[in-house]
């Protein structure tokens, strides 16, 4: 009897495990035809969008771009640099030193002529104490400020109080933007008066040609982890932040490169402090606040202009960075939990937020689950060989399948990597992610929710190489 | 219950794999199609090419337009390009807009004046439901400054009211050409509603080809959009229009806080000392961006005569007009005594912002050395 009980619910497991990788495959698909007609419209538009006619205009909004630094030694003069030499007209370039522990600030006043100065600021939103207040002697769109440790948000938060416009865009300081990046953002805020947020594409920029803070040469890495994560960006920028921003449910900005209304980020009461997934968690803010008043506005995703970073090259930093990902999503999702199942906040609440809680938070269990108890339950003779290589199968079909559709999107629109050898390399790695490399980021994921009290944490460290050493690698 | 959940499963791994051959083969033959090159076979894949490759088709179209401007080329006119009514056609020819000098650019405008097949081929997209095609038509007759298809343009504005892009393409179009009238009765209609933000339409405003003056006085008259009349005001200032500073005067009585705001901007911007005693009221209203504008526009209009209103908006709650009553004490006479006499105040606040403007200043004029 007991048996026969065991028997049921191991079965039932298993059923459960593949119910759980066909919808998934099934939610995935619809989000990459959503994605390619949003995608296909956005290409079509771009034949009459003339933003550069912005780019020098002085009716172009200004903005302040946002830098919040910690321990970023390796990146922030050449991120500095290629921040100050954007094709845009009027803006400032705030870089907060969140209380390094290394010589950011140092390199900072080195490499740029600072000057401290006094400067009053208005208080919008509460932070650390501010130490000091810097000006290039050379650059007079660029601010330091200096600041006690408080966090990534608390940084943010620092900057937008210091900041004079009001549009800003957050950017980590180990990222580089294309010089018409800025101007295609901000032209979202331009053509659509309700636009709160923006958020743009990230790429790796492993392997690629960086001098002085400047893409030259765009190529893909040599190493495979890198490679591993170049087509997981194309895959979740092309397919997933397309897909849900053409159905109106985007949630996330990525912090690295987004551009926000200042006015809309402080009456939502600006980052939140100690918050890990601080981007996906003021997007979900800035919804609810918006939603709660009942006012019109829009939140989008461009996947034209762009921003590239060093991804982690180390399992160790990979696996810290997804830790601290997934650490912010249970964050995020829990600080909003009022806010899913609820109809008043319209798809946000119906749809978007159920989909996290189900599919991003518990869904790694399940699948983590599956890969555990399918294969035992074969060897007990639970279910058949067929039944678990079915499973198998499908989960790594639908895997291949949208790092493959993305591959198609990005070949079909800016194709970024042009040559044969380019693709193939893609198509490569588009196959081999799911041979480990998915599993490997369930298990982290997995890892993150069950540690998630005890991994909170502020900033994290992640190795930081730099972009001149890529260059030097070359 | 296994049996049957195997078959579906087994199904949808048959539709998986269609579904993966079908994206990979795309995947080779738009690489293929798009970059291949070799010049042996260039002759015979290029028909198979252009037919399939965007990017072919709209490179050979390309160079037929350059052909076309070559006064020495066999292609004298528009309707000899085969191809050149098909959309790639028209993309293509936005492309060279774009990459030409002045020159080439005038050319290709009396090109396209001169042959009506074109004009009318432009007509027919333009009234079509083709969207998109519509869109870079639209751009091109704004760009070459094309006359002759205001009509078709704004019947678009009507007929895809809630598409941004097409609003501000078309309303582009209709300020380029300098098509007044047309805009005025758009603007007038209450039919129409704006849906850009107010930079864009800024934008648009300073790109009118026509004669500004009349434009303004004509809006400025009629019942329009906040926008409207704000974006005009604003233009006022930029196009240093003197002459209509009386006509924007009643709008400093008025209630609506931003046209108020641009009021005072335009009038400071243009000294209009007529203004003087209601902007200097200004610096005690009670919404404080008013209060800010004012501060600065006050120091434009009346230098010699602002100073005590200045250093009490130094002394405000709000930081911005602390911000700019300092800024605007930096310009007018007096500077060397300034932080002395914010000192006075006894207010650290007025004192800490003047101090930072002056350093400021100093920085950013090459004073200080780090």
């Amino acid at each position: 009897m007991t048996r026969e009980v065991l028997y049921t619910i191991v079965r039932a497991v298993n059923y459960v495990s593949l119910f759980y990788v066909l919808t998934i495959s099934t939610i995935y698909f619809v989000q990459l035809v959503s994605a390619s007609i949003g995608l296909k419209e956005y290409v079509r538009s771009l034949k009459f969008t003339d933003y550069s006619r912005y780019v020098y205009s002085d009716n172009m909004v200004p903005i302040s771009v946002l830098v919040p630094a910690y321990n970023e030694s390796a990146t922030i003069v050449d991120n500095t640099r290629n921040l100050l030499s954007l094709d845009f007209g009027q803006y400032e370039v705030i870089v907060v030193n969140d209380g390094s522990k290394d010589n950011t600030l140092e390199l900072l006043k080195d490499a740029f002529r600072l000057i401290p100065i006094d400067q009053p600021y208005k208080r919008a939103i509460a932070t650390q104490g501010v130490r000091g207040v810097y000006r290039s002697a050379d650059f007079p769109n660029l601010v330091v400020v200096d600041k006690e440790n408080g966090g990534k948000a608390d940084a943010l938060n620092a900057g937008i109080n210091l900041s004079m416009y009001p549009v800003f865009v957050s950017i980590d300081a180990d990222y580089i933007l294309e010089r018409s990046s800025l101007a295609k953002i901000i032209y979202a805020f331009m053509i659509d008066p309700k636009c709160v947020a923006v958020g743009g594409i990230i790429r790796i920029a492993s392997g690629c040609e960086i001098v002085d803070g400047e893409l030259r040469e765009i190529n893909l890495s040599d190493k495979p982890l890198l490679m591993l994560q170049t087509n997981e960006y194309l895959r979740a920028f092309l397919t997933g932040r397309i897909g849900f921003h053409k159905m109106g449910m985007l949630l996330i900005i990525s912090g690295a490169f987004g551009a926000f209304n200042k006015q809309a980020v402080i009456d939502a009461g600006g980052y939140t402090p100690r918050c890990i997934g601080e981007d996906m968690e003021l997007v979900v803010k800035l919804h609810g606040n918006m939603l709660r008043g009942k006012r019109d506005y829009t939140i989008k995703f461009l996947p034209d202009p762009v921003c590239w970073t060093q991804p982690p090259d180390t399992l160790r930093d990979l696996k810290k960075q997804r830790k601290r990902w997934h650490i912010g999503l249970i964050d995020t999702l829990l600080r909003h939990r009022d806010m899913a199942f609820r109809p008043s906040y319209g798809r946000i609440g119906l749809f978007c937020l159920p989909y996290f809680w189900i599919f991003e938070l518990i869904g790694p269990l399940f699948e983590v689950l599956g890969y555990i108890t399918v294969p035992i339950s074969c060897i007990l003779g639970v279910v058949d060989l067929h039944f678990m290589l079915s499973f198998f199968l499908v989960a790594v079909l639908y895997g291949i399948i949208l790092s493959v559709g993305a591959l198609l999107m990005e070949e079909n629109t800016f194709r970024k990597y042009p040559r044969i050898g380019q693709i193939l390399k893609l198509y490569l790695f588009a196959i081999l992610d799911n041979f480990g490399y998915r599993q490997l980021n369930s298990i982290y994921k997995v890892e993150a929710t069950f540690g998630y009290r005890k991994n909170k944490s502020s900033w994290g460290s992640i190795q930081r190489r730099g972009f001149v050493a890529e260059k030097k690698e070359k | 219950m296994h049996a049957w959940i195997q078959t579906v499963v087994d199904v949808l791994i048959v539709v998986m794999s269609s579904i993966l051959l079908l994206f990979t083969l795309g995947l080779i033959v738009l690489h293929v199609i798009t970059t291949s090159n070799s010049k042996r076979v260039e002759k015979i894949k290029q028909r198979i090419l252009r037919m399939l490759s965007v990017s072919q088709d709209l490179e050979y179209l390309r160079g037929q337009i350059y052909q076309v401007l070559d006064p020495d080329s066999p292609l004298k006119s528009l309707r000899e390009i085969r191809g050149i009514s098909s959309a790639r056609g028209t993309v293509a020819m936005t492309i060279v807009v774009e990459e030409v000098s002045d020159e080439q650019r005038e050319l290709l405008r009396s090109i396209i004046l001169r042959d009506e097949w074109y004009r009318e081929h432009i007509r027919k997209t333009l009234r079509s439901r083709n969207y998109d095609l519509a869109g870079v038509f639209t751009k091109l007759i704004a760009e070459l400054k094309l006359p002759g298809f205001e009509q078709e343009v704004l019947a678009n504005l009507y007929r895809w009211p809630k598409r941004a892009d097409n609003q501000e393409i078309g309303l582009l179009a209709l300020f380029m050409c300098g098509c007044g009238e047309l805009l005025i009765r758009l603007f007038s209609d209450p039919a129409f509603h704006l849906i850009l933000s107010f930079r864009s339409l800024q934008e648009l405003f300073a790109c009118y080809s026509g004669d500004h003056e009349t434009l303004f006085r004509e809006l400025l008259a009629l019942p329009c959009d906040q926008y409207v009349i704000r974006a005009c005001i604003r233009g006022i200032g930029t196009e240093r229009l003197e002459s209509l500073c009386e006509t924007i005067l009643p709008y400093l009585q008025g209630d609506h806080t931003n046209l108020l705001i641009d009021t005072v901007r335009t009038l400071g911007l243009l000294r209009y000392a007529p203004a003087a005693e209601s902007i200097r009221a200004h610096t005690a209203h009670p919404v404080w961006s008013v209060r800010s504008a004012a501060a600065t526009a006050l120091a434009q209009i009346a230098p010699d005569d602002c100073r005590e209103d200045l250093l009490r908006c130094l002394c405000d709650r709000e930081w911005w007009v602390r911000f700019h009553a300092a800024e605007a004490l930096c310009t007018i006479p007096g500077r060397e005594t300034l932080l002395e006499d914010a000192e006075a105040l006894n207010d650290r606040f007025a004192f800490e912002m003047t101090r930072y403007i002056l350093e400021r200043n100093r920085l950013l004029g090459g004073e200080v050395s780090a």
